[in-house]
């Protein structure tokens, strides 16, 4: 078989033969119509697959021909078609395979010392580290001392790398004078956060300062961490109940006109796929934006084992327009409403106390009805403060 | 003489109207000429090629004939003779 030249391989070929006789005439047309070809031994012709559309427009019945299927690659595939869809599976595996261990899929942060995880990991994103870099241009003992450098708190860091996860340990600085939220303090007082009657006081450390029954303001102290004895004085730290009677009141009204706010049915207007830190935006249409509209955004991830998080998520956002709508309310019910929204009220400034004594009043005013409620209640008003010893 | 001289002299209506170039390799020959506008015969024993001032026939064995998207027809194979004629195609 006579050889043909990479490019007919590549782009395809087709072999013309002509009807005995018709050999000449077949070769005058390709000159003719300056198609590049090639006699083979066998008195057929090689043309490249993009030429054999111009010569049988010009044969047409002119000169008898017969056309081979298409040779080179391009018929290979054709030929091959059913195998080429788990061909091209595989070959696409390979890639992102290779593609997809040369990166960061994870980064594990283990922080102590008042730095959390996630300050760690926004300063290693500056850097330039996190989901998403490629392996291999991360220089961890580099990458260590930029922590070291952008981060004063930061004592000690280590990062070891397995596979395409980041394992990131910190240990940050104990601050030198005064007490940190982990050390208990050496000497403190409870004291007062609101004014109030004393019912019971249970000390565990430190005296009692007052007794039950007494009146005491915001700020006053309720057990002591100063102790006197017999040698002097002692200092320890103050830790103890103290429940008092507390007076508050709280109101709620109802206007005869409200604006009630609402808003019209979500539209989707921007659709992304995240991949290792990639954003690629499918789709984006905010059409117009007012002030009145807001965007409501939803990042759905997907995770593994319910704690390890694929770095791939979906955000969608969607445009809600806001509708503000005045609406009526009859009398008779302005103080059913108003009673409903002063029971919320006290439900929240009661969840950690009991109520001693509530008494409620109401009143419609000009454009409305208020409802207000005065009570009581027995709540623990005590706080640990300590005291610097060194002044 | 080269074989455009050699065509020159023998067939003077060839002359300046087409370009022939002859080479010898190792076990065949390579006739190219251009200025081709139609092909009379092809065998493979006999090629003969038409131009405006005159025809180029070459005669051997084993000839195959090469054409380029130029227009330049090259006929390869044991060319055991080239024969200069006149005549308008």
């Amino acid at each position: 078989m006579d050889t043909v030249s990479f490019s007919y391989y590549l782009f395809g070929y087709r072999t013309v033969t002509a009807e005995a006789g018709s050999e000449a005439k077949l070769a005058s047309a390709l000159v003719y119509l300056g198609i590049g070809s090639r006699c083979g031994a066998d008195g057929s012709f090689t043309v490249r697959e993009g030429d054999v559309g111009r010569l049988r427009a010009y044969l047409g019945g002119r000169v008898r021909c017969s056309f081979s299927e298409l040779k080179g690659l391009p018929g290979g595939i054709l030929r091959q078609r059913h195998y080429i869809l788990p061909l091209l599976s595989f070959i696409l595996s390979v890639i992102m395979t290779v593609f997809l261990s040369s990166v960061v899929w994870d980064v594990r942060i283990e922080a102590e010392g008042g730095i959390n995880s996630e300050e760690i990991r926004d300063m290693l994103s500056e850097i330039g580290v996190g989901v998403g870099s490629g392996i291999n241009g991360i220089d961890i003992e580099r990458t260590e001392n930029a922590l070291l450098l952008k981060c004063e708190e930061l004592a000690w860091v280590q990062i070891n790398r397995r596979g395409t996860v980041l394992y990131v340990e910190t240990r940050g600085r104990r601050e030198g004078g005064g007490t940190s939220s982990d050390v208990p303090p050496l000497c403190s007082n409870v004291i007062a956060v609101r004014d109030g009657v004393i019912e019971e006081i249970t000390v565990r450390g430190g005296v009692a300062a007052v007794r039950p029954g007494d009146t005491v303001k915001a700020g006053d102290i309720l057990i002591s961490g100063i102790v006197s004895n017999e040698s002097g004085v002692r200092f320890e730290r103050a830790e103890g109940t103290v429940i008092a009677h507390t007076f508050d009141s709280v109101s709620a009204s109802c206007l005869a006109t409200e604006e009630v706010e609402s808003f019209t049915e979500q539209e989707l207007c921007s659709f992304s796929i995240e991949i290792l830190g990639k954003t690629i935006n499918i789709f984006k249409n905010y059409g117009n934006l007012t002030d009145d509209c807001v965007i409501i955004e939803d990042e759905e991830v997907y995770t593994v084992n319910e704690d390890k998080r694929l770095p791939v998520s979906v955000k969608r956002e969607y445009i809600a327009r806001r509708v503000v709508t005045a609406v009526p309310n009859a009398a008779s019910e302005l103080p059913i409403i108003a009673g409903e929204r002063l029971s919320l009220l006290l439900a929240l400034e009661l969840r950690d106390a009991d109520l001693v004594k509530l008494r409620t009043y109401g009143e419609y005013i000009d454009d409305g009805y208020i409802i207000t409620a005065e009570y009581v209640k027995a709540e623990n008003i005590g706080r640990e403060v300590s005291v610097d010893l060194l002044g | 003489m080269r074989a455009n001289e050699a065509a020159s002299h023998i067939a003077p209506n060839l002359s300046g109207a087409v370009d022939i170039e002859i080479k010898k390799r190792q076990r065949e020959s390579a006739c190219a000429v251009s200025g081709v506008v139609a092909v009379a015969e092809l065998s493979s024993e006999a090629v003969v090629l038409l131009t405006h001032r005159g025809r180029i026939s070459l005669r051997g064995s084993s000839l195959v004939l090469v054409i380029y998207d130029s227009g330049t027809v090259e006929v390869k194979g044991k060319i055991e003779g080239v024969d200069l004629g006149y005549g308008k195609f």
